[in-house]
């Protein structure tokens, strides 16, 4: 290039009008756009977040594995599992966060755990691959279908999810009263535990074999521990109980009938429960999950090999020249960083990748009829109906029917929560974009089907150590997954069902084999460090027999 | 067996008989015969004449011999003729040298010189300014590399910038007579080209074969008027250029820039026709898309909607050295599988040729309206949209027998834009300058060296080339 320059093209043809110069390379400001970390996104509705000491015991409680309930071998859809689960069925699972979201390994679930599986599994099988929680503070939503809008609202859907620890806020009241009780009193002493919750061996020590309470001296049911209900002298916080699953307008009714089931694995003893009781818990409930998104909000991937690159200017040959290549290719030809953009990439929407839904636990919609617990027929904002394959359509439905989103009493982002009723309002959203740290917007937004088939983009931080991937996991190596983009989506649907529409901007690269080594070298170089004091594993109190 | 006594006793019987004889009669005096007159001497003749007759009578049985000989050819060939054809082709092979990396365009990726385009979300790396096709190396248009092109994305070549020696193409043209008023011609280039087997995705064709005609033609015998019908796989009809597209035909080397939307070879059928004493000329074709070349994507090979394209062209020879002419075409847009998108092309051009000096305008514009969703910014997102003028002149003047030189200058204004997947910003003006050398018949050698411009907006950016050819005629 410089020959020519310098002079004999120039003398052949163009002396008088010269020879032009290659344009400025605009690579190192696109580049840049990817430097300055940012910190840690002030969460209002967790008054703990930055919490030290709701960090330290949201870690142990992150690490502690007596959360989680029993296997029930069962996928997203109810149906039986048709390979081994954790645990024989009803077996305790022994699962905690980090299990599926191990710390050392950017927060996510790569040990496809039983082995030849890409969903993640708990109590039983999810339909999609778990997320990272390393650097998962910096998500304005959180799941891959946006369902929650904070950490703790998302943590308070997992515990209690059949397919996750499968858990209950029962059994998290009584382990904290059991095992967190001075830890937890400390951390909330606006919300002190109530004299009931004193110790799981006093409690069992109140009840007859049946589960039912002790009657006092008189023959009367004991009622500053217990209640009665249908005629039963019940306690009035059983060890274990979850909420059914009830339509958005409905109240749980208690009805001793109930069969335990998958769903509601305890019969009726949450529906049970006096109103100022279940509130009690839930309080417990969700101040446990807010501690743990205050450890979460500590798990900060940084100072990776790209970061190093970024403080000393992009200077060449210091980041390798494969990687390079690769940075270069992620801003340029391949356009990357449309959607994976800034420090954290990713851009915080939702796109549809061209990923199918296909995978031995992944549903499709025709697997959703009408009425059952997964419906994909029934469609209305109002009702959400349970549609998981269809992604952000779903979530989203979810987010705006939530009862622990950031303007709920949960929440302690007080402004957020006085104008609750005002967020069904889009015109509101717009005149206060900035309430609810910004979440507003997603409360009203329409529900559109553009939305079918999108899912969130994930960071790229440490995304060398989170596979598999995509939201089915179907891909096993980032080489895999640059090759599906470079191919416009679709690689490959293996039966699988396409839903929705792809993003425009997912379209054929015509990236050589070499470019598409350059750019997994450039993702490797993401991998970064977070703080070892942050991901040792803590002293976790001994387990709690339920 | 002794013989002695035989002989002796042959001889004694040869005595004794002659005395017998001696005793007859003797016989009546016999009249006297008058005697004969002499023959009278043959008349003495010219010598010249007698050897003028002898070499006439040979001549005439030559001729005997060569009738013979021609008859029998006659019949043998009418007995061939069926497969009588006649082969010739071409070897093109030449030397280039680029600026820059090869590519005739540059990703505005910060949007610094378009921002508008990332308005529309599309991304600065697939907002492309300048002409991917303004690098072209060698006659059958393909560009020194493609760069990070997203549209055209053929990249045979795929110099990176480097110099490099290069067979163009191995052509093989073939004739054949099929009757008296039928043939079939067939011109197939052979290109020979790199690839990384390793690269299983890669877009290295390797070599290949690229076969550029293939038709029949049939010419009736009219009084009047000369017509041609040709169905198959012909040349274009429009403008002037795809006249000489063969590298031996070519003035200089590389085609002009808006060769792309002329010098296609569509498919399907076409009428020609000679009036008025061969001054009009007038050229039909209905074909499955437009006259656009192959190697420029927005052209197909095969049909992807039932409206085919019409086109035509009308030119006039003015007092046997200036021809006018006018283009035109219609037809439903490339590669839609919707009928009811329309794509346009008009154009005019001149030639002419006075004395040892040939000049060539041409001016072409074109539009394919494509079609907009509007469920995104980006707009011509369900079929991309195409709007393009061009023109060049071109000039050659035969110095000797041997050397002409030529210079041509082309324009080119186009905006190709397809959703968010990509936009093309071509605003340009080329310089070429050549020299071509004829050396006997069979053998031209050609340079070029050709200047780019970028206008309007479009940053400067180096994508100049020196070009050279040399063409043997097989």
């Amino acid at each position: 290039m410089g020959v020519l320059r310098g002079g004999a093209l120039c003398l052949l043809v163009s002396t008088a009008l010269g020879c032009g110069s290659e344009i400025p390379d605009p690579t190192l400001p696109l580049l840049e756009k990817h430097v300055g970390f940012p910190d840690v996104p002030v969460d209002s509705s967790n008054a703990v977040a930055l919490s030290p000491a709701a960090a330290a015991l949201g870690k142990k409680f992150y690490f502690d594995t007596n959360f989680s309930g029993s296997e029930v071998s069962a996928d997203m859809l109810l149906r039986p599992m048709t390979t081994p689960g954790r645990a024989a069925m009803g077996q305790p699972i022994k699962v905690s966060c980090n299990t599926c979201h191990d710390v050392t390994k950017g927060g996510a679930d790569q040990t496809g755990d039983p082995p030849g599986n890409r969903v993640s599994f708990g109590g039983g099988a999810y339909d999609v691959n778990g997320q990272q929680t390393v650097n998962s503070a910096y998500s304005q939503l959180v799941y891959w279908n946006g369902r929650n809008d904070s950490l703790w609202s998302q943590i308070v859907a997992v515990a209690e999810s059949h397919v996750s620890i499968n858990g209950s806020r029962l059994r998290v009241a009584w382990r904290i009263a059991d095992a967190y009780r001075a830890e937890y009193q400390a951390l909330f002493p606006e919300y002190p535990l109530p004299a009931q919750l004193d110790s799981i061996a006093a409690h069992k020590a109140r009840l007859e074999p049946d589960g039912t309470c002790k009657l006092d001296g008189n023959g009367m049911c004991p009622t500053d521990i217990c209640h009665a209900t249908y005629g039963r002298c019940t306690p009035r916080f059983p060890l274990e109980g979850r909420p059914g699953f009830v339509k958005p307008g409905q109240l749980p009714v208690c009805d001793p009938s109930t069969a335990d089931d998958i769903l509601q694995p305890y019969g009726d003893a949450w529906d049970c429960m006096q109103l100022a009781d279940q509130l009690l818990v839930n309080r417990i409930y969700t101040n446990w999950a807010k501690a743990i998104a205050a450890y979460e909000a500590t798990l900060i991937s940084k100072d990776s090999p790209f970061d190093r690159w970024a403080e000393g200017g992009f200077v060449t040959g210091k980041l390798g020249a494969s990687a390079e290549r690769g940075a270069r290719l992620f801003v340029g030809k391949a356009a990357c960083a449309e959607c994976h953009s800034g420090p954290l990439f990713m851009d915080d929407k939702f796109h549809q990748i061209g990923v199918a839904q296909v995978g031995a636990y992944v549903p499709k919609t025709s697997e959703c009829p009408v009425g059952d617990w997964c419906d994909c027929v029934s469609d209305d904002r109002f009702e959400p109906m349970n549609c998981l394959p269809i992604g952000a359509r779903d979530g989203l439905r979810k987010l705006q029917a939530s009862r622990f989103r950031r303007d709920s009493v949960w929440s302690d982002d007080e402004e957020c929560r006085r104008h609750y009723t005002a967020h069904i309002d889009p015109n509101y959203a717009a005149e206060h974009p900035d309430e609810c740290d910004g979440r507003i917007a997603w409360y009203s937004m329409p529900l559109t089907d553009e939305l079918r088939g999108q899912w969130k983009t994930p960071g790229l931080r440490d995304v060398a150590l989170t596979g598999p991937y995509m939201h089915t996991g179907v891909y096993t190596t980032l080489r895999e997954v640059i090759v599906h983009y470079n191919k416009g989506g679709i690689v490959e649907t293996q039966g699988g069902e396409l839903i929705g529409t792809i993003d425009e901007k997912v379209k054929v690269l015509n990236l050589t084999e070499r470019e598409i080594d350059d750019l997994v070298a450039f993702l490797e170089s993401l991998t970064g460090v977070v703080d070892p004091a942050v991901t040792s594993p803590p002293t976790v109190p001994a387990d709690t027999p339920f | 067996m002794d013989h002695q006594p035989v002989k002796q006793l042959a001889i004694l019987l040869l005595l004794t008989a002659s005395p017998a004889l001696a005793d007859e009669p003797a016989a009546p005096p016999v009249e006297p015969v008058p005697a004969p007159e002499p023959e009278p001497e043959p008349a003495k003749t010219d010598p010249r004449l007698d050897e003028l007759t002898r070499r006439l009578q040979t001549l005439e049985d030559e001729l005997s011999q060569v009738k013979d000989d021609n008859t029998y050819l006659e019949e043998k060939l009418q007995s061939l003729l069926p497969i009588a054809a006649k082969l010739g082709g071409y070897i093109d092979a030449g030397f280039f040298v680029t600026d820059g990396n090869g590519a005739g365009t540059r990703s505005d990726l910060i949007g610094q010189f378009y921002p508008e385009y990332l308005d529309k979300g599309i991304p600065g790396s697939w907002v492309f300014m300048g002409d991917p096709l303004s690098t072209t190396v060698n006659s059958r248009g393909d560009v020194a590399d493609t760069g990070e092109s997203r549209a055209i994305v053929f990249d045979p070549i795929n110099s990176r910038g480097k110099s490099t020696f290069l067979v163009n193409a191995v052509n093989l043209a073939l004739f054949a007579g099929l009757s008296e008023t039928a043939s079939a011609q067939v011109s197939v280039d052979f290109v020979p080209r790199a690839r990384d087997i390793s690269d299983v995705g890669g877009v290295f064709a390797g070599d290949y074969v690229d076969v550029k005609l293939a038709y029949g033609e049939w010419k009736p015998k009219l009084d009047d008027l000369e017509l041609s019908l040709q169905a198959g796989k012909f040349d274009s009809v429009l403008g002037f250029e795809y006249r000489s597209l063969e590298s031996p035909d070519r003035l200089g080397i590389t085609p002009s820039l808006i060769c792309r939307y002329l010098c296609g070879r569509p498919i399907g059928l076409k009428a020609r026709a000679r009036l008025l004493d061969n001054t009009v000329i007038a050229n039909v074709a209905v074909t499955n898309g437009t006259h656009f070349s192959e190697g420029f994507t927005f052209a197909d090979e095969t049909d992807s909607n039932h409206l085919k394209t019409v086109a035509g062209r009308l030119s006039y020879l003015a007092g046997g050295k200036v021809e006018l002419g006018a283009s035109g075409a219609f037809g439903a847009q490339d590669q839609q599988t919707d009928s009811g998108l329309y794509q346009w092309h008009v154009g005019a051009d001149v030639h002419a040729e006075v004395g040892d000096l040939e000049l060539t305008v041409e001016y072409v514009k074109g539009k394919a309206k494509g079609k907009t969703s509007g469920m995104t910014l980006a707009e011509c997102d369900d079929a991309p949209c195409l709007d393009y003028q061009g023109a060049y002149l071109l000039g050659g003047y035969r110095l000797t027998n041997v050397f002409v030189p030529y210079a041509r200058v082309d324009w080119r204004d186009a905006t190709h834009e397809s959703g968010a997947s990509f936009v093309y910003i071509s605003k340009l003006v080329r310089f070429t300058v050549g020299l071509r050398a004829e050396i006997g018949t069979r053998v031209i050698v050609k340079a070029e060296a050709t200047l780019n411009r970028e206008l309007d907006r479009i940053p400067q950016f180096p994508n100049d080339v020196i070009t050279t050819s040399l063409v043997l005629k097989l």
